[in-house]
């Protein structure tokens, strides 16, 4: 548990073993690519080679147009939503704790679906190239909001409780949930279809455009995340404990909830509800490579990679030619996993304690 | 520089919903004192060194370390010039020992790896938890934890060669602690004291805070009773007044030192 060699060695493995089921990921579909054609087509592409000999122009364009966006979404929301996972259960010092908890995905939700239900008023005024990314703006800016609002509500004398930050976030969601309700009393059957598969998350969206700004959104938080570590170790002692060892308390809260916030609401936006994942990943690190967030957090990141590839490996071959939601697959994983945990907690905690 | 004012309080109110928890209290720490605070139960002592620390705001009054106000010192800065053991010792995460303590040695960037990771487990050895260095943080006992946080807050405020201007803070220190360990902290105390750390701290037994501080201030519902240099002579109708329980003196002859009992 405390070799550093181990640890290290640990997240290289897990890295090459993320990579190995892109790949073997890939080939499964419709159309069938071999990895050889894969290695035919990039180095077709770069130009190294010159003839198309083992691939048709449909096996390329798939790849290229279909299954590499696809896949590196798929990394991308994993990377996304471990990461998320890590530092919130840090900020709450609880190990149960979900992205959900603090409201990012109750409130792109309603965002979502005033897109859907609204959607042919807002295209009237809007440029029509703009017209895909109206429902992940409206999820983004929903998952913003209901973040803020409980934000505020969890200030007690200028500080920021925790406690009081959980429990807002059940106010807010159970709020968002009937709103939603409300919207969904009103909404016709098309619309309630398409909204109900929006909740049950798919990667169906991912294009490059796509990837190139979910890329953006993810990447630089989780840059911006890893040098927090230390700190983070350190917040785990508590509040005044970490501000007596000169840590900005208020300052790394706030930075952890807007990064929190950014990277779950993008991920929302674009591939709707993927549960789990973030409450999964970072205790399944804690088990193997230890609390140390230096670990932790590119663990979990890996680990939420592996996981959502895994999935969305699984919602495609398990009723090919059709697909599964993915949050289907993440929560068919995820749940029993969750029971497991809070068994062997109890166990372990005893909670009478 | 024995003389030296490091912290000072000036009329300190402290009131929550109206209620008083610190009534109009002044009084200063001197560079090199050993203070104890002493007072029954809700009388303010872990509210005073809340306020002492920063922790808490004060109402009205102002609180200063070494001439600056609290609130215009950053937090970076005092950790490198005070440490503060909290009462709580918990912890969700399966930290091991060590990587607890070298937390310590966070805000003294002036000190390489290596270092600290000696500092660290010499602390460790004092404390008598030579043997737990690789433990899950989780899985220790009471006594054990409050050891490591001990030496968590030793860490952060050890030095090789100057203790002025620094300070240790600890509110109830001995509370899960067994005798022989009790022995053992205080025996740490008074040599870090010696090199010249200041330390104040929070104490439920009269008998250890009259053996080991030069200072006691005396708290009782929300104000100041007393602030006096610890004397061989033992002022027991005070503290009756004050704990509010009849006392007895007994004198250990090897030593020759009163005890207060009850």
């Amino acid at each position: 548990m405390n070799n550093i060699y181990y640890k290290s060695y640990l997240l290289v493995l897990m890295m090459m073993s993320l990579i190995a089921l892109s790949l073997f990921s890939i080939t499964f579909g419709p159309v069938e690519i071999t990895l050889n054609q894969i290695s035919d087509i990039v180095l077709y592409k770069i130009g190294i080679l010159s003839e198309s000999y083992t691939f048709s122009k449909i096996h390329e364009s798939v790849l290229l147009d279909i299954r590499l966006p696809r896949i590196i979404m798929a990394i991308l929301v994993g990377l996304g939503l471990g990461t998320a996972g890590a530092i919130l259960q840090g900020l709450f010092r609880n190990p149960l704790v979900d992205p959900g908890f603090i409201g990012v995905s109750s409130g792109g939700a309603i965002g979502a679906m005033v897109a859907i239900m609204f959607s042919h008023h807002i295209y009237l005024y809007l440029p029509a190239m703009l017209s895909p990314f109206i429902l992940p703006i409206l999820a983004m800016m929903g998952a913003f909001v209901t973040t803020m609002m409980v934000y505020k509500m969890s200030k007690v004398s200028n500080k920021t409780n925790i406690m009081a930050m959980l429990l807002s976030g059940i106010a807010i969601n159970a709020l968002s949930g009937s709103i939603i309700g409300l919207f969904v009393s009103m909404s016709s059957d098309t619309e309630l279809r398409s909204f109900t598969f929006w909740t049950l998350g798919g990667l169906d969206m991912a294009d490059w455009n796509i990837v190139g700004i979910v890329s953006l959104f993810i990447v630089i938080p989780f840059l911006i995340v890893y040098k927090l570590q230390y700190q983070m170790d350190i917040f785990m002692l508590g509040d005044a404990e970490s501000e007596h060892l000169g840590v900005n308390v208020e300052s790394l809260k706030k930075k952890i909830i807007l990064i929190s916030s950014i990277v779950v609401g993008v991920s929302v936006s674009f591939c709707g509800m993927i549960g789990f994942i973030g409450l999964v990943t970072p205790h399944l690190i804690r088990l193997f490579i230890g609390p140390n967030h230096r670990y932790l957090i590119p663990g979990s990141a890996i680990l939420g990679a592996i996981l959502l590839v895994l999935s969305d490996l699984i919602s495609k071959t398990i009723i090919s030619p059709a697909q599964l939601p993915i949050g289907v697959v993440t929560s068919a994983i995820g749940a029993p996993f969750f029971v497991w945990l809070i068994l062997s907690q109890k166990r372990r905690f005893n909670y009478a304690e | 520089m024995q003389n030296k004012t490091l912290i000072k309080l000036d009329s300190v109110n402290y009131s929550i919903n109206n209620k008083l928890l610190i009534e109009d209290i002044s009084f200063s720490v001197n560079n090199g004192d050993m203070v104890s605070i002493i007072g029954p139960n809700g009388s303010g002592k872990s509210t005073l060194i809340k306020l002492i620390t920063g922790e808490l705001s004060v109402t009205s009054g102002n609180v200063f370390f070494n001439n600056i106000k609290i609130d215009d010192w950053s937090s970076s800065e005092l950790a490198y010039y005070r440490s503060v053991l909290p009462q709580s010792n918990y912890l969700a995460f399966p930290f091991s020992v060590l990587d607890i303590v070298k937390m310590g040695r966070y805000p003294i960037k002036d000190s390489t790896s290596s270092e600290n990771e000696l500092i660290c487990k010499k602390i460790l050895e004092v404390f008598d938890l030579s043997s737990h260095i690789d433990q899950n943080y989780m899985t220790l006992s009471g006594g054990e934890k409050q050891r490591v946080q001990l030496a968590r807050v030793f860490s952060q405020i050890w030095s090789d060669n100057n203790y002025d201007n620094r300070v240790l803070i600890i509110d109830e220190p001995t509370s899960y602690l067994d005798i022989n360990h009790q022995c053992c902290l205080f025996g740490f105390l008074k040599s870090m004291n010696k090199k010249g750390l200041t330390i104040v701290m929070v104490l439920h037994d009269l008998n250890q805070a009259i053996i080991n501080s030069n200072k006691i201030i005396m708290l009782k519902q929300a104000k100041l009773v007393s602030y006096e240099r610890t004397n061989k002579i033992i002022d027991t109708e005070k503290l009756e007044e004050v704990f509010d329980v009849k006392l007895k003196l007994i004198k250990n002859e090897e030593s020759d030192r009163m005890f207060v009992t009850y």
